[in-house]
């Protein structure tokens, strides 16, 4: 039986899924020249690339994201507290803006060789190259890993540490044979959004000149107007994140990772001597080089040009970032809201398979969806003129189709936090409610609306910081002359006005640390 | 009749429900009884319409409710629903929760009336975390009352409640419904607490009702043995069941020799598994006394009917 929410559910579902369908079926075409060309030159080298950093950034990132989890976790210390909540701030910066400071750190005529030069070395370090990028990369990444990790640790730690020690096993045992085990989701499915955000970077990528695929995608459309190679190219990236989804979800099997909630008291132990200093030098690094150096160049530059930058053009792009991302971010929730709902109050296999699809789009790499929405929005376009319907094109180039880009790529936000918070709101609340007289609809309002308002809150700033910070699609699919501070920075980076970007990067880090902090303040204080 | 169920049928992957028939008369207080996976809780939600049935009809209060044509919607079906965990609204007040189902949200006298009626007065302003379990329920009943539904549903109310509070809290809650002269339903999987209750009672097993008596016809004449087995101990001369207090010991004379097999120590009492002798054939009897006996030894009993 279809009722009107299952409904409204497959039709949105079907929305939001025609754009990677579209790449899809446009790859599946006959080879073309440039692709077959493609093939015999370069195809390997973006492939191998792309393989290359993915790898290696997840490698540095488990490292970093679990040893810092690790150590803030089960050891006290002094400033514990404050390595807790700074290790999270690498999270504002976004990768892009982190590749662009660095690369002028450590430019011919800049800082770190004018310090070299002072001490007589005449050497020059190029650091436009992969290990600076997987470096970066690395540095901007990790805290989804320690983020992740420390949740699950907690959780372990207070329900599992104190009976295990109980049974005579050392702590070093427990950690290795129990509490890290049961953390292997929460590892694996960090790194697997690690290796997905690595995969579809663009910013870094194309200006540090890594041809890796998802720049490789947008050169090959724009550059070489070659759609066919662009989709084919599309669809191995696409190929490479189902690889990387499909390692996540083997590696959860069967086994169940379960853990009761315990508010369980347990005494972390203290560390001293050596030790102490090595985890101050090891939990310093990704703060000082994820954080503080790229804030501090962005202060000293955002104060140096305020006065010729701050003007009537700078209030117009914050406003664009502002309004287009809280735009989103309400789209996402109220749909997500509506969706989530359906599936808890009619839980059927196809309706629980359909949030899975409605995810789709934050696996796959921007650049996909964005040459998704394109062929998708013109041959609607062309369809419409033919039938005299309009005169000109009325999508392509809308505003409307970079908001659909948005809902379609941070849709999986919305529904999961959604999905989540629902699961902790018992079934028998709206079973009451509409047993006393309440229809579906004016219950999901009485009864599970107020109870999710912060849940709703939390969804809606994390779609926010998440729009705010996109750069590639809005690149591709923004209106004529309407910039954001993520295309701003990228424009005025690439045009090698390194310095000024300083100001709309702040405003970007500035938007994303308030609530970043509201999230990390609530969940650890 | 104020509700009625025939042929009623559901199935999930398999059949849940087999050809429900049930009718239940105004006022009266009927338990769902079974283990569980037995469906009762199918059942129930079946009447409250939170699920669909296959097939079947059911009425209530002579209205029409479901066919295979029609299907009302929970709100619209006049029922209460008291939930196991009671499910009340975290983010409203008792008052809130009582008047959530209620037209005139200003009703402070219904309100009154209501908590006077579970011996809760005053408790108006309180949050349902500021409540003992027990008085959960009781608000939660409160609620139910408030919106004057046809038919009270109850499933599994005492389940959460522990052992010594759950004979006061039987009471209370039989107390406010018997007061309220409203027809309720009861789910349970005890058959201590069904007989306590009911004035009748439905026992499910695998989907299907085995008997629909009243609590003293279902003990003393149940209809299958695993109905017999499944309210105590139960003895059987071919198909005859005696219950325990139908047994008489003598060591002198009775109706029947028995043999001692082995006795267990329980506290108060043995119990004694014997072997009854019945026209030369051994019936293994389980009985109690407040004395001894050894194996093999032997002595009478006598049946009452």
């Amino acid at each position: 039986m279809i009722n009107r929410w299952s409904f409204f559910n497959y039709v949105l579902t079907f929305i939001i899924v025609l754009p990677i369908a579209f790449v899809i079926n446009h790859a599946l075409g006959s080879e073309t020249q440039t692709l077959i060309h493609l093939k015999e030159t370069i195809l390997s080298e973006y492939i191998s690339s792309t393989l290359i950093l993915v790898f290696a950034v997840g490698f540095f990132t488990l490292i970093l994201g679990v040893g810092t989890a690790y150590l803030t976790t089960f050891y006290q210390f002094k400033f514990v507290g404050f390595f807790v909540f700074a290790l999270a701030l690498p999270f504002a910066i976004p990768t892009y803006i982190m590749g662009y400071i660095y690369s002028d750190i450590f430019g011919y005529f800049n800082h770190f060789h004018i310090f070299l030069r002072s001490m007589g070395i005449k050497e020059y370090f190029n650091v436009l190259n992969i290990y600076s990028v997987i470096l970066i990369m690395s540095l901007a990444l990790y805290p989804y890993v320690y983020l992740l990790v420390k949740a699950s640790f907690e959780k372990s730690k207070s329900a599992l540490l104190n009976p295990a020690l109980s049974l005579g096993s050392s702590r070093k045992r427990v950690f290795l044979k129990i509490i890290l085990p049961l953390s292997r989701p929460a590892i694996v499915g960090s790194l697997a959004l690690v290796m997905m955000e690595t995969i579809s970077e663009y910013g870094i990528t194309e200006y540090y000149n890594i041809k890796t695929l998802t720049p490789a995608i947008f050169n090959t459309w724009f550059g070489l107007h070659d759609s066919k190679s662009a989709t084919y190219l599309a669809v191995m990236a696409m190929l490479m994140v189902l690889i990387v989804l499909s390692i996540e979800k083997y590696n959860r099997g069967k086994a169940s990772y379960k853990i009761e909630n315990s508010n369980a008291e347990v005494e972390k132990q203290r560390l001293k001597g050596y030790k102490l200093y090595l985890t101050y030098f090891f939990l310093s690094l990704p703060v000082i080089f994820g954080f503080l150096i790229p804030l501090i160049w962005i202060g000293v530059y955002s104060y140096e040009y305020a006065a010729k930058l701050l003007d009537d053009k700078f209030l117009t792009i914050l406003t664009n970032s502002f309004t287009t991302s809280i735009l989103t971010a309400f789209i996402i929730m109220v749909l997500a809201f509506f969706v989530a709902y359906t599936s808890r109050i009619f839980p059927t296999v196809i309706n629980r398979y359909l949030s899975k699809i409605l995810s789709l789009g934050f696996t796959m790499p921007g650049a996909v969806i964005a040459i998704g929405i394109i062929m998708l929005f013109t041959d609607i376009d062309k369809w419409l003129i033919e039938n005299y319907i309009t005169k000109t094109l009325f999508l392509s180039g809308s505003f409307f189709t970079l908001l659909f880009a948005y809902i379609v790529r941070f849709f999986a936000i919305g529904v999961n936090t959604m999905d989540s918070s629902f699961e902790r709101i018992s079934i028998d609340l709206n079973k009451a409610s509409r047993s006393l007289g309440y229809s579906y609809f004016k219950t999901l309002f009485k009864v599970e609306l107020p109870l999710m308002k912060n849940a709703l809150f939390f969804g809606f700033i994390l779609v926010f910081m998440s729009t705010i910070k996109e750069l590639p699609l809005t690149l591709v699919l923004r209106p004529f002359n309407y910039d954001t501070l993520a295309t701003k920075t990228y424009i005025l980076a690439n045009a090698q006005m390194l310095h000024e970007t300083s100001i709309y990067a702040l405003g970007i880090i500035v938007i994303s640390l308030i609530p970043l902090t509201i999230i990390i303040l609530k969940r650890h204080v | 009749m104020i509700l009625e169920l025939k042929q009623l049928n559901k199935s999930f992957d398999k059949p849940v429900l087999k050809d429900i028939n049930l009718e239940i008369e105004q006022g009266q207080i009927i338990s769902i009884l079974g283990k569980s996976g037995s469906g009762k809780s199918t059942l129930l939600n079946v009447i409250a319409g939170f699920e669909k049935a296959n097939s079947g009809t059911l009425h209530i209060n002579d209205q029409l409710i479901f066919n295979k044509k029609k299907n009302t919607e929970p709100q619209e079906r006049n029922i209460g629903f008291v939930f196991q965990n009671y499910a009340l609204f975290p983010h409203l007040t008792v008052e809130g929760n009582i008047l959530f189902g209620v037209k005139n949200k200003k009703n402070k006298t219904l309100v009154k009336e209501l908590l006077e009626m579970v011996d809760l007065e005053g408790s108006e302003k309180k949050y349902p975390h500021e409540l003992s379990g027990g008085e959960q329920q009781r608000i939660s009943i409160a609620r139910v009352l408030a919106t004057d539904p046809d038919i009270i549903l109850l499933d599994e109310p005492f389940s959460s409640v522990d052992t010594l509070l759950k004979t006061q809290i039987e009471k209370d809650l039989l107390t406010i419904i018997k007061k309220s002269r409203k027809t309720a339903i009861f789910v349970t999987h005890d058959p201590k607490e069904a007989m306590a209750i009911s004035d009748k009672i439905a026992f499910l097993e695998n989907g299907e009702i085995l008997q629909y008596d009243t609590p003293q016809k279902i003990y003393y004449q149940p209809e299958t043995k695993t109905v017999a087995s499944f309210f105590g101990i139960a003895n059987f001369i071919e198909e005859q069941c005696y219950r325990l207090n139908q047994i008489k010991l003598s060591m002198d004379e009775g109706m029947y020799k028995a043999q001692v097999d082995h006795s267990i120590f329980r506290g108060e009492y043995y119990e004694l598994h014997i072997n009854v002798n019945v026209d030369q054939k051994q019936y293994p009897f389980v009985v109690f006394d407040y004395n001894n006996f050894h194996t093999k030894e032997s002595f009478y009993i006598s049946l009452l009917k």
